[in-house]
């Protein structure tokens, strides 16, 4: 399973990136339709502010989907988009290693 | 339910309401979007496409506006619209029937001028032309600066072309980051060692810093480990760093031997920095709330080490203070008028660089 495959290296990001936030892995089938991410096929990335905390959805594959939350006292949009990006850039390295 | 439909075109400085106009999503979905958004009290959501657009919701209450836009203009659109894109309200159903912009709803908004002086003189000489080809090549357009600041405005003089001051601008999502510097020596030796060093900054400054102060820390850190790896010792820099948050015109100022003046209505304020601080690690930061129309004289030493028209005396922070303090505006244009009555024919010795910021 695609998400217990990367789940260390996630464990290791989110403690050198978002040690106060929460990162976690989705596979398509585990996105309910809800999610803004199904918006439109075309949608990479949704950032949804709610009251203290900001939620970011990022497609890192067709089914692989990254979602990261966190307090606005200690983030701000800008650093979590840069986090996501680093996040699936990450992934993405690590998958073609796996594959080679 | 009302929701305010908006599309800024940066380029064009004028927004305009067009409905969906890169049709990334159905109007149908919008509608869906926007119910959900005031039901599950969600403050604002972003949708980024794979086409390099987003659009942007915020919501007020029952209120629903959203703006569309390249991701390139995303801070600054997003701002807008937190910060009240006026426009004509209309429901999303009458909005479908004509796409096209309504006269009444268009909205231009005036970027103030900016104004770049001090170009080299000759147009025909090629020294000037390359250090102009230089200089755009390796600064930021001083357009960039308007995302932040109203206006940004730059007397920059070098004593021996390229030169070694510099300055750079970098936006994020809710901060800014400006800097100014003096690379150790002139001509094409310190525009290498600014080239250099403006790199520098860009790699280690691609997020926000969190604390300045610890930042500039870690920066000098960087440098001192180059300095170490050559012989001639010349690889150093006197730095000022301006990190502004735009939520709040916060801004922190730290610096080695940068200085700026801040001009607030009728009162200014000198902000002075020494390298041999840093060195000590003892660097004094200066965090001060601003408010619209307050400006910042960012220099280098080259300004106030100017002698006057007698070849007598420096100019110094104190007289630079007093002249600026005597402004009319805050323009190049009348920084350079006071400043060449003081200097008159005597020559400059070191680069020099006075850069004005608008909040």
């Amino acid at each position: 399973m695609t998400v217990s495959r990367f789940q260390k290296l996630v464990n290791d990001l989110k403690a050198q990136f978002l040690p106060d936030g929460r990162i976690e892995l989705f596979e398509g089938g585990q996105i309910e339709m809800e999610r803004f991410i199904y918006c439109a096929s075309s949608t990479r990335q949704t950032i949804v502010e709610t009251g203290d905390s900001i939620l970011i959805t990022k497609k890192i594959g067709p089914k692989l989907f990254v979602e990261i939350s966190a307090s606005k006292v200690s983030y701000n949009i800008g650093i979590l988009k840069r986090v996501s990006a680093q996040i699936s850039e990450e992934l993405r390295k690590n998958t073609l290693m796996t594959v080679n | 339910m009302q929701v305010l439909l908006g599309s800024y075109s940066l380029e064009s400085d004028s927004s305009e309401l067009v409905t969906n106009k890169s049709e990334n999503i159905s109007e149908n979905q919008i509608e869906k979007i926007c119910t959900r958004l005031i039901d599950e009290k969600i403050e604002s959501l972003t949708l980024e496409f794979d086409d390099d657009n987003f659009i942007y919701f915020r919501r007020f209450n029952d209120l629903v506006r959203f703006v569309e836009g390249p991701i390139t203009d995303y801070a600054y659109l997003q701002q807008l619209v937190r910060n009240d894109l006026s426009g004509k309200i209309q429901r999303i159903k009458a909005s479908t029937e004509d796409d096209s912009p309504s006269p009444q709803t268009k909205e231009i908004r005036k970027v103030s001028e900016i104004v770049e002086i001090n170009k080299p003189e000759d147009d025909e000489n090629d020294n000037n032309k390359e250090t102009r080809l230089i200089h755009n090549a390796l600064f930021t357009p001083l357009n960039s600066f308007k995302k932040t600041f109203q206006n940004a405005e730059l007397y920059f003089k070098p004593f021996e072309a390229p030169g070694g001051d510099f300055y750079w601008f970098k936006d994020y999502q809710y901060k800014s980051l400006v800097v100014v510097g003096d690379c150790t020596g002139h001509g094409m030796q310190g525009a290498m060692i600014a080239m250099s060093i403006l790199t520098l900054l860009k790699q280690f400054f691609q997020l926000p810093p969190l604390g300045l102060k610890s930042a500039i820390a870690d920066f000098y850190k960087q440098l001192k480990n180059i300095q170490e790896e050559e012989s001639n010792g010349i690889f150093d820099a006197e730095l000022g760093f301006v990190l502004m948050d735009k939520r709040t015109n916060q801004i922190d100022f730290i610096g080695s031997g940068i200085n700026m003046i801040v001009k607030t209505g009728n009162e200014s304020q000198l902000l002075s920095t020494r390298k041999s601080q840093l060195i000590k690690n003892k660097q004094e930061s200066f965090s001060l709330k601003l408010k619209e129309g307050d400006n910042l004289f960012i220099f280098s030493d080259g300004i106030s080490d100017q002698f006057d028209a007698d070849d007598d005396r420096k100019l110094g922070n104190k007289k630079l203070f007093s002249l600026i303090e005597e402004l009319g505006d805050a323009s190049a244009k009348s920084f350079t008028d006071a400043f060449n009555n003081f200097r008159g024919n005597t020559p400059a010795m070191d680069d020099q660089t006075m850069l004005i910021l608008t909040i």
